[in-house]
């Protein structure tokens, strides 16, 4: 039931014959989930608030930096340094107190997805890398939840609502995360871009909540910002995947997604690997792995697979490595052997990753 | 045969271009995707006349198609 406050917020919406009260009372009840509180989140949330949709969980641990702000538009600079999904949720509450809002100032894993999803309506994207968006898709395609997808490359972007009414997910039209893509600290954007895209999302979002007009089910819309082109593309729903299901439930909360994508951190070439993800392949024996610590560093790891080159010596030593191995540079806390990666990739080793938080995570 | 490409993202930097209009001889997307060297590693999906299609797709005089990558950003 609507107070009569809201019947005076929402009174363009009532009068509209899409929406009306039964309409706005839908958006009321409705619970949207978004993921990332970054350029394609903070226009959408502007408007699913404004739009009153009930309840809205924001996940996001990331820090405000001054370099958002040209496209952030939730934050100012007296945010710097404070929590995204804080401060998103401390601004849009003052915008509509219509709104409960939840956050988690956290990162979203496969291990915390499952149960923070299984609580929404809705998925909304507003992340800026694969591991993420393939995380969100199989947790969507899991707990059947639609999945509201954005993504933009500099002055484009792509829209589209995946596991929707039977439809096509992620996977059916990017089966795989490409090896080669950057996000936006090194590429840029143009800051309107995701202000667009991101509304574009918040319009499905509605659209779903209302059933109104026509859903972004199995179709993908790219949008050019420099030509204004709207184009649409048709995605078929993959049998080969949908057939897997069983399987992907049980194998989603064990599976590396950072290891699938090369892409944590928005870094192109390098990957991070975990500790647990070392320990599969140390098993196949096709891995080397370089600890780049100084030699009285502690603990030492007992394997034969470790050959110990201190950062310093690597220029010195590097050729006296096997290119063709997968290369794995550990040091103590993740931090000198991700700086060393530069030095590998230049001198050609293509397998190669950076042990994810150390030699201290691993020994564990 | 005449062939209208568009190309998005990270496939447009590599061909310096979005869209050009090229006459090639090619009777599969096979084909067609071999004619580019620029984009050998680069992983995009084909999609021809608004559909996504396979390599084996045999292509047609002014066929639109459509060079598509997955985009990060967000």
């Amino acid at each position: 039931m609507l107070s009569k406050e809201e019947k005076y917020r929402y009174s363009r919406h009532l009068l509209l014959d899409n929406v009306g009260i039964k309409g706005q009372e839908k958006l009321s009840s409705a619970s949207v989930l978004v993921v990332g509180a970054g350029g394609l989140s903070c226009p959408a949330l502007q408007y699913l608030t404004a739009s009153g949709v009930g309840r809205i969980g924001i996940i996001d641990d990331d820090l405000i930096e001054e370099s958002n702000l040209q496209r952030q538009v939730l934050y100012s600079h007296d945010d710097i340094g404070r929590n995204k999904a804080f401060v998103a949720s401390e601004k849009l509450s003052k915008q509509n107190p219509f709104v409960s809002f939840e956050i988690q100032q956290t990162r979203l894993t496969n291990k915390n997805a499952l149960e923070l999803f299984s609580r929404y309506d809705i998925i909304l994207d507003g992340t800026d890398n694969f591991a993420t968006r393939y995380i969100i898709n199989d947790a969507c395609v899991i707990l059947g939840k639609p999945f509201v997808y954005g993504s933009i490359y500099k002055f484009e972007g792509q829209v589209s609502v995946f596991n929707y009414n039977n439809g096509p997910s992620y996977r059916c039209l990017f089966p795989n995360p490409p090896s080669e893509v950057g996000n936006c600290s090194e590429v840029g954007v143009l800051g309107v871009l995701p202000g667009i895209i991101g509304i574009m999302q918040s319009i499905e979002v509605i659209k779903i909540i209302l059933d109104i007009g026509s859903v972004l089910s199995g179709k993908l819309l790219i949008y050019d910002g420099l030509s204004s082109d709207i184009h649409f593309i048709n995605i078929n729903k993959s049998q080969e995947y949908h057939s897997e299901l069983t399987e992907l439930k049980n194998s989603f909360e064990e599976f590396d997604y950072e290891f699938f994508c090369s892409n944590k951190n928005g870094t192109i070439t390098c990957k991070d690997i975990s500790a647990e993800s070392l320990e599969e392949l140390l098993k196949s024996e096709i891995v080397q792995i370089v600890d780049v610590r100084q030699e009285w560093e502690l603990p030492k790891i007992p394997n034969h697979l470790v050959v110990n080159i201190p950062m310093d010596e690597i220029s010195n030593s590097i050729h006296l490595l096997d290119k063709s191995k997968y290369t794995v540079i550990c040091c103590q806390t993740g931090v000198r052997s991700k700086k060393c990666l530069d030095t590998f990739e230049k001198e050609g080793f293509v397998n190669l990753y950076n042990l994810k938080n150390g030699i201290v995570s691993w020994q564990k | 045969m005449k062939i209208n490409m568009k190309y998005y993202g990270i496939v447009a930097e590599k061909m310096r271009k979005q869209a050009e209009s090229i006459d090639i001889s090619a009777n599969t997307v096979e084909d067609l995707i071999n004619h580019f060297s620029e984009i050998k590693t680069t992983d995009y999906k084909v999609a021809v006349n608004q559909d996504i299609v396979k390599a084996d797709y045999r292509l047609k005089e002014n066929d639109e198609v459509v060079f598509l990558p997955p985009f990060a950003g967000g």
